[in-house]
């Protein structure tokens, strides 16, 4: 019997509203977005669209107006606070445009960070070996083992997206969400992070949502949504030339 | 790469809130506090504070020390007045005072205003006179009790904390024998013309003197000194007799209250009983007592109330002092305030420190979330940052504050050696050098204050952290 796979994410009618200066702003307007366990799915659209807001509400890092989140199954939209922060921690992981290392921690401390979070000293005595052992492995996975030791400041732009693509893997999460890994890299650095990521998805076979305003990656993922009015429109790989997508999204 | 299994939502359910390990903390904070210099500065702040403290205490806390025992002089631990009892029933109530456990010593005790001659030493120049003659207290005392419980007053070793003009000219002499202080030494050839002249005119009759008053006044062992007193009962309208008589100095005493030391002699209690012609010859008894003195006061106090003994007339030396012990008490409060304000102003700068530093990390705690950190969590790491430094600089300050205080003296000696700048003159005080006592408990009181004090100051940055919104705090630039 092959078990089924529950679906990464499933939302419906995600709304989400925000007041700047005084007026009332719709950035979600009611977002419909199905993932499968193994899929890939780009999200693209102009900046200012609500592409981070919905990555955000993804991540359990905000919470919708209305609509309903799963994920994996789980009805997550009104649970609390504590069950959301374990989620993010063992479920989800997140890579962001500007890497998002800290700067007093080295390669390998801020790998190992995902793995200390909500652990006790005394637990952590007993698997910090494991621990260390399986980030030192992702470092050499991304091609930095040997700048596990140096501080984030020693590091050029692309080795940092890997040290932040190392952390989100520690825990093996069912879910990445990556918010324009390549849009703070010079094109070959970019390409080369693109490369590591469907690598990595693919090894994993996790879940992942990838916000970029890099048709050529949102090209090569499962699937490619743009958001638009503040809904997700499906996009046909091969209709990106179409006038539906802008050429510029940025 | 194996993924785990999808978790039902009751597993994910925290045991309760805010029970998670935090071992991440400890490596953020202290790479947070390395990193930065400006913590070391706090640190330092809370350590120069506390160092301040300690040393201020201890030298405060030997002065108040010096105090005490100058305020209490030759003061029992209780004393019971007893002038209104008539002489019989004083008696017997010394002799049951006497066989208590708790007692270790008894003693009446006598006082008379009195007169004397100087031996024409020109410090005595501005001493309370009437022509020639000058005023002194007779104090009476057993001789069991000098040599018990207020021997250490004509211990030698005093003589070395007296200005050294003071202590040549008295040299070693407090009593030949300080387990019988009133011991005349009629072998003394130094004595001896002086005690056959004084034998001529009567019995021998010791008298101690104060150190400073024989300084004053040129008072030698082996000189008679002329005392004269009114004697008997006073009657209106009829003058009182002038009894006269002659004393062999026979040594000095010193109570480290110099105007005490001044103004006072002792002789034995009989002696000034038939001298001064005392209707009540025991005016009040002296006891030393094993436990604390109020406690002894309290029972007798309830023993004696019906043996005509008003509870007031039972004293500990403290009831007795209490005036100059509240002065002193209330100097110490008004210190322990100023030093409070001390450690709030040392732990200040770490309120600003982290205020800052929670500004400059507002991003790394939306990272945190990210990771999978509660609100909470962010919070506790910067209190755990202002509790390392705190915890350090306290710890760092007593250490130090203790050990600066316990080589104070060498070090004062050391800068004067130097420098030729004296900080403490030893000529203003009787002592030999700086008092200093370390008292461990309180100096730790501090130290906790400051600790507790240093985590407040963190609780307003921390408590900010933790209510910092995830998502704008990713987006802090």
């Amino acid at each position: 019997m092959t078990e089924v796979k529950p679906q990464a994410i499933r939302a419906r009618g995600l709304e989400r509203r925000f007041v700047s200066a005084g007026q009332p702003l719709e950035i979600l307007r009611g977002v419909d977005l199905d993932v499968g366990a193994s899929e890939s799915v780009a999200i693209v659209g102009r900046s200012g669209g609500g592409k981070s807001t919905l990555l955000h509400l993804l991540g359990l890092l905000d919470r919708p107006d209305q609509g309903a989140l799963h994920l994996e199954g789980l009805d997550v939209t009104r649970a609390p606070r504590g069950v959301r922060d374990r989620l993010r921690r063992d479920r989800i992981g997140f890579v962001f445009q500007f890497y998002h290392l800290l700067p007093e921690l080295t390669a390998l401390q801020n790998v190992l960070l995902a793995a200390m979070i909500g652990v006790s000293p005394f637990d952590w005595m007993a698997r910090r070996k494991a621990e260390i052992g399986r980030a030192e492995a992702l470092l050499d996975r991304v091609g930095l083992a040997s700048r596990a030791r140096h501080l984030p400041s020693r590091l050029s732009g692309g080795e940092r997206q890997r040290v932040a693509i190392a952390r989100a893997l520690l825990r093996r999460p069912a879910l990445l969400l990556c918010d324009e890994p390549t849009g703070n890299l010079d094109e070959r650095t970019s390409a080369e992070i693109e490369e590591l990521l469907l690598e990595i998805q693919r090894e994993t076979k996790s879940a992942m949502v990838l916000v970029t305003h890099s048709l050529r990656l949102a090209g090569r993922l499962d699937r490619m949504l743009m958001l638009e009015g503040g809904r997700l429109k499906a996009v046909e790989t091969g209709g990106i030339a179409d006038a539906a997508v802008p050429q510029t999204m940025v | 790469m194996s993924r785990l299994a999808p978790p039902a939502i009751q597993t994910l359910l925290p045991r309760r809130p805010g029970a998670d390990g935090s071992v991440d903390l400890l490596l953020i904070a202290w790479r947070y506090l390395v990193a930065r210099p400006i913590t070391l500065v706090s640190t330092l702040s809370v350590t120069v504070g506390l160092m301040a403290i300690v040393v201020v205490d201890s030298v405060m806390s030997g002065f108040l020390g010096e105090q005490r025992a100058l305020i209490r002089a030759l003061a029992a631990d209780v004393s019971i007045a007893v002038d209104e009892l008539p002489p019989a029933e004083s008696a017997k109530l010394l002799e049951e005072l006497r066989a208590r456990a708790d007692v270790t010593s008894a003693s009446p005790r006598a006082e008379a205003a009195a007169m004397h001659r100087g031996a024409g030493f020109p410090a005595m120049i501005g001493a309370p006179k009437i022509g020639n003659s000058y005023f002194v207290n007779l104090v009476g005392f057993e001789s069991a009790e000098l040599a018990g419980p207020l021997r250490h007053v004509l211990a030698p070793s005093l003589s070395a904390a007296l200005p050294s003009g003071v202590a040549q000219f008295l040299g070693a002499s407090t009593v030949a024998r300080p387990e019988d202080p009133f011991w005349i030494d009629r072998g003394d050839p130094y004595w001896h013309a002086r005690l056959d002249e004084a034998a001529r005119h009567g019995p021998l009759r010791p008298i101690l003197f104060g150190r400073h008053l024989a300084y004053q006044f040129g008072y030698r062992p082996g000189m008679v000194v002329t005392i004269a007193t009114l004697g008997g009962k006073l009657t209106p309208g009829e003058r009182p007799p002038v009894l006269s008589w002659e004393f062999v100095v026979v040594g000095t005493f010193a109570t480290r209250d110099r105007s005490f030391d001044e103004t006072h002699a002792i002789v034995p209690r009989e002696q000034l009983v038939e001298f001064a012609a005392l209707e009540t010859p025991t005016q009040e008894i002296a006891l030393w007592v094993t436990g604390e003195p109020a406690a002894t006061r309290a029972e007798l106090q309830r023993e004696l109330a019906s043996r005509g003994v008003k509870p007031g007339a039972i004293e500990t030396w403290e009831d007795q002092r209490r005036l100059l012990l509240g002065a002193v008490e209330s100097e110490r409060r008004v210190m322990n305030v100023a030093m409070f304000f001390v450690v709030i102003v040392a732990t200040f700068s770490l309120f600003v420190t982290l205020h800052q530093m929670v500004r400059r990390k507002t991003r790394d705690v939306g990272i945190l979330a990210a990771l999978g950190a509660s609100p909470m969590h962010a919070g506790k790491l910067f209190l755990l940052c202002g509790m390392i430094v705190t915890l350090a600089g306290s710890l760092c300050g007593l250490v130090g504050g203790m050990a600066l205080a316990h080589w104070l003296n060498p070090l004062l000696d050391l800068i004067e050696n130097l420098t030729g700048w004296r900080l403490f003159d030893r000529q203003l005080f009787s002592f030999k050098s700086l008092p200093v006592l370390i008292e461990t408990t309180r100096l730790l009181g501090y130290a906790l204050g400051s600790v507790v004090c240093g985590t407040l100051f963190t609780l307003l940055p921390a408590w900010r952290a933790a209510r910092l919104d995830a998502v704008e705090a990713l987006r802090h630039d």
